[in-house]
């Protein structure tokens, strides 16, 4: 059970669907209904959505598009790096359909903030986390659950199809969009100090 | 009213699987839904059934797989919009209840048969459920103490997060306060909240919530059918 729900209902006073819970509910509706058809719902889903508790989908004006990037946003790194994993309709995979919901399974032990965005072919660059201008990197602290970020990206059409290269970054310290793009260098593996950079693939159909 | 009565616009838009459409459908029907999922329901045939609600994950998961059903391709394109909408939902979330129930019993206890013939009976609506009426109606009154307790800031951000379910944007702007030091009020007594009621479970008085808090956790899927001619397990 999620105590977080639970304790939502309570203050709200009322034994029923809270505005967050309806949302997620929504999102996963979403994400279920974009599969093709035949598939099972992945066991992942349920083993990570429900250990997540929470899955906060992204909305539209979160993802931000910032097609004026530095250019050395170009793809780089070795891509096999450990760091993270991207999951689709409850599958890790590289390629999602648009409707879906993308996931972010980190890895354990690595810092404590995340920041991620991704960038596509054409050069546009889509920030996920921080989700604004002046906002700052994930803390992880209470934010996952097994690994699993309590945050999800609506792959919708303002987010666009395409292929990208998603970058996460991790660092000791947060970090805003400012931070990262002043310290970004093409194939390097961290910001500096208490950073690493880790890459991922990502289709989106 | 079925929200596609004289609204043809809106029916097509779903059809298609416009997002908004399908969102506008779900934020009518979902808390109808959730409630004949939490709160379970009873049939009349050859006997009285009561099929119990499930708890709050199980909620969840039934609401999100009856509108993943409702709003497959298949259903969309063959939904006339003639048809009242809110019986269609709810009998694809009994559906599901009922799958859950069998699936949890002996095969012997349950007549397939016949709980088909129930479902088909009509739709009776939701069944009270008094002992988990009992156990929030428990849980909120420690949950009042408790906001009492807190400082007035506290309090208007409950009340203006939780009961009248405003953005966290929206409740800094009423309180001339940072969209951050909302974020941190909430999740302090969210927080706090959780360490009373564990706290509570701990202690002698409220052995029996604690029993039935665990009892809850199990609800996940589980249902019980309660046959006033006779008890077939």
């Amino acid at each position: 059970m999620s105590s977080k729900h639970l304790a939502a209902r309570l203050l709200s006073r009322r034994n029923r669907l809270t505005r967050d819970e309806k949302d997620v509910i929504f999102a996963r509706v979403l994400a279920q209904t974009g599969r093709r058809r035949g598939r099972r719902w992945p066991a992942l889903v349920f083993a990570l959505a429900g250990a997540a508790a929470v899955l906060l989908v992204i909305p539209r004006a979160w993802t931000v598009r910032d097609h004026s990037a530095d250019p050395s946003f170009a793809a780089r790194g070795d891509g096999s790096a450990a760091g993270f994993d991207l999951a689709c309709a409850g599958q890790r995979t590289r390629t999602c359909q648009l409707g879906q919901t993308l996931v972010f399974d980190l890895q354990a032990g690595r810092e404590r903030y995340f920041a991620a965005f991704a960038r596509r072919d054409d050069g546009t660059v889509i920030w996920y986390f921080p989700d604004s201008a002046t906002g700052t990197s994930l803390d992880l602290r209470d934010r996952t659950r097994d690994g699993v970020l309590d945050r999800g990206i609506a792959l919708d059409a303002t987010h666009g199809a395409g292929h990208y290269e998603v970058y996460g970054i991790y660092s000791a310290a947060p970090l805003s969009r400012a931070d990262i793009k002043s310290r970004f260098r093409p194939a390097a593996r961290d910001l500096g100090p208490g950073t690493s950079i880790a890459t991922r693939e990502l289709v989106v159909q | 009213m079925s929200i596609f009565e004289h609204n043809r616009e809106l029916l097509d838009r779903f059809r298609r699987g416009d997002r908004a459409a399908l969102a506008e459908v779900y934020e009518h029907y979902v808390d109808d839904v959730a409630l004949v999922a939490r709160r379970g329901f009873t049939m009349e045939s050859a006997g009285h059934v009561y099929i119990r609600g499930a708890d709050l994950e199980g909620e969840h998961e039934l609401v999100q797989d009856t509108f993943v059903k409702a709003f497959s391709a298949s259903a969309r394109a063959s939904f006339d919009g003639l048809r009242p909408y809110r019986p269609f939902l709810l009998r694809i979330t009994k559906n599901l209840m009922i799958d859950r129930f069998r699936a949890r019993q002996h095969a012997a206890t349950v007549p397939v048969g016949e709980l088909d013939e129930l479902v088909d009976a009509g739709d009776p609506g939701t069944a009270p459920d008094p002992e988990a009426d009992l156990h929030w109606r428990a849980l909120s009154e420690v949950t009042a103490a408790f906001v009492a307790a807190l400082d007035a800031e506290s309090r208007e951000v409950i009340r203006l997060r939780f009961e009248r379910e405003l953005s966290q944007d929206a409740v800094a702007a009423q309180l001339g306060c940072s969209r951050r030091r909302v974020r941190t009020v909430e999740r302090r007594v969210q927080a706090g909240l959780k360490r009373h009621l564990r706290r509570l479970r701990t202690t002698p008085g409220m052995s029996a919530g604690a029993t039935k808090a665990r009892r809850d956790r199990r609800y996940f899927g589980r249902f019980t059918a309660v046959f006033r001619r006779g008890r077939l397990s």
